[in-house]
């Protein structure tokens, strides 16, 4: 079966670069620094294939290059080089050949993301609803009743109640407002989606509420799924396969319970073993 | 007899960066499992019987060797196959109980158990009587089954563990200690089964310390050499 997501040294820098990047950057350097040009490089070439249906686990510290993968994917940022083929419905489409048009219809309606932090992922100017709602509208759809319809199921789905649906998010909790980024990105449909570290830094009791909402939605949607998070056990409940990355490079890649179990690289023995 | 797993020189070291050092679990290890057997791997302790079943699960990358398994769809090498080829053969074919119950926290027992048989598209009440019939058959009291197995004794969890390893009817099933923390007249219930998986055709992989068992259910044993020890390099 094709996958839904065929991603090939992808790579992402800030700064010019130099000839000795390369070779002075990565895990093994220890540093994402360049020391002789100064340029950052976030992603160094990173391959992965995500299947239908899966979900795939990015893992490693902060600074690793894990949020600049999926952001990305979410043509947040736009790589230096590599591929990542999209099966949009059958059709295979090389994501970062599509002119900014075709991106944002992807963006729009086939992938949704949903970010640490709220303010990235909503508009905090306008209502729960509104937020739903603009994501519609942005996928052409018009029809005023239709809309409320639909945000007020997305909402009652994801856990808010729709009595709250004109409440602006400033309003609501954090683990509400992750909720509500969660049904915002589910508004068209969308069958992928990307998490950037969507449980840090609420309770463990909310935080364990929204992994329960993540399930049961991957289950009943069939949705495949990139999970960005530092917390193993983020990973080791959500994640079917999971991938390391330290200082831009990703270091190992595996089935997730060899990756916590049988950690071959030194990094992520590291990482596994201050966890425990 | 058909065979269902040809392990062939299997090994495993572990590299410990950390330290500078290795450990070899286990070496050189050959043996082969018909359909419908009963194989019981028999070492003393810290000789690597548990690395060896994780590494037939692939939990564990295995150092060297080979580990065959003549799937439904044809030879799977376990050693090196594709991620993806070894998740559908877990859902499907390979079957691993543990002694440790890893399950989704804050689901019900039922729930935790039925939920592999509904991932291969079987509806969920269906499913969970199912669940709920191999639960009573190992003899799990009824009013645990709506409860999240987290609070449940040692017992409990192993047969929520042994429900869920069997109820999907894998071809090959690798048991670590599945009786370990029962009480003998649960450990029966469990051999019971256990051997009625056997006879429908599962091979049966099994860590027991029980030797009397050994003697009544196994086919064959597979003797592991003591252990090798740690072996600091560098
Ligand atoms: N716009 C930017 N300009 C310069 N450097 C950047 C930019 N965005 C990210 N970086 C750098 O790229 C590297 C990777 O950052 P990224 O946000 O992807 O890390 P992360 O793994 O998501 O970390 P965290 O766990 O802290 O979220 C970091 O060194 C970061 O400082
Ligand atoms: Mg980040
Ligand atoms: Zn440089």
């Amino acid at each position: 079966m094709k996958p839904i997501l065929d991603v090939r040294n992808l790579r992402k820098t800030f700064g010019d670069g130099c000839e000795q990047c390369g070779r002075l950057t990565g895990a093994a350097a220890a540093t994402n620094r360049c020391p002789a040009c100064g340029t950052i490089v976030a992603v160094r070439g990173a391959s992965f294939t995500l299947r239908h249906g899966e979900i795939l686990g990015v893992m490693g510290e902060s600074g690793s290059g894990k949020s600049s993968l999926v952001r990305m994917l979410y043509f947040d940022e736009a790589p230096v080089s590599g591929s990542a083929v999209f099966d949009d419905k059958g059709t295979p489409v090389e994501m970062f050949a599509l002119n900014a048009a075709q991106q944002r219809r992807l963006r729009n309606t086939r992938f949704g993301m949903v970010y640490q932090n709220a303010h990235m992922g909503l508009n905090f100017g306008i209502s729960a609803g509104g937020n739903i709602a603009e994501r519609l509208l942005l996928n052409e759809q018009a029809h005023y009743e239709k809309i409320r319809e639909r945000a007020r199921y997305l909402l009652e789905r994801t856990g808010i109640a729709a009595a709250r649906m004109d409440e602006s998010p400033h309003r609501f909790s954090g683990g509400m407002q992750q909720r509500v980024q969660i049904a915002r990105a589910l508004a068209t449909d969308p069958p992928l989606l990307l998490l950037d570290e969507v449980t840090t830094g609420l309770d463990v009791s909310v935080q364990a509420r929204i992994l329960d909402l993540i399930l049961e939605l991957q289950e009943a949607l069939g949705l495949s799924m990139v999970v960005v998070t530092h917390d193993m056990g983020v990973i080791r409940q959500l994640a079917t396969r999971t991938l390391v990355m330290k200082n831009g490079e990703v270091v190992e890649q595996g089935l997730t319970d060899q990756i916590l179990e049988d950690p071959q690289h030194a990094y992520t023995q590291q990482l596994v073993s201050a966890a425990l | 007899m058909d065979g269902i797993l040809d392990v062939a020189g299997l090994s495993k070291t572990f590299t410990l960066h950390e330290r500078g050092a290795t450990l070899c679990a286990f070496e050189d290890v050959s043996f082969s499992l018909g359909a419908g057997s009963f194989s019981a791997l028999v070492a003393p302790s810290g000789s690597g019987k548990s690395s060896l079943l994780k590494c037939i699960y692939r939990t564990y990358l295995a150092s060297a060797g080979s580990a065959t398994f003549r799937s439904q769809h044809g030879d799977v090498n376990l050693v090196s196959a594709d991620e993806h080829a070894i998740i559908e053969l877990r859902r499907r074919e390979i079957g691993y109980v543990s002694q440790f119950l890893h399950c989704l926290p804050r689901q019900s027992c039922l729930d935790v158990v039925a939920r592999p048989l509904i991932a291969l598209g079987a509806n969920r009440v269906e499913a969970r009587a199912r669940a709920s019939e191999m639960l009573e058959a190992l003899g799990l009291p009824a009013h645990l089954l709506e409860l999240p197995p987290a609070t449940f004794s040692g017992g409990e969890k192993q047969r929520v563990n042994l429900a869920r390893g069997l109820l999907t009817g894998p071809r090959l099933l690798l048991l670590d200690e599945p009786t370990a923390s029962l009480d003998a007249q649960s450990a029966e219930r469990a051999v019971e089964q256990i051997t009625q998986a056997r006879n429908r055709g599962a091979a049966i992989l099994a860590i027991l310390h029980d030797s009397s068992l050994v003697r009544r259910l196994a086919d064959q044993t597979i003797a592991l050499r003591a252990p090798v020890g740690a072996r600091t390099e560098n």
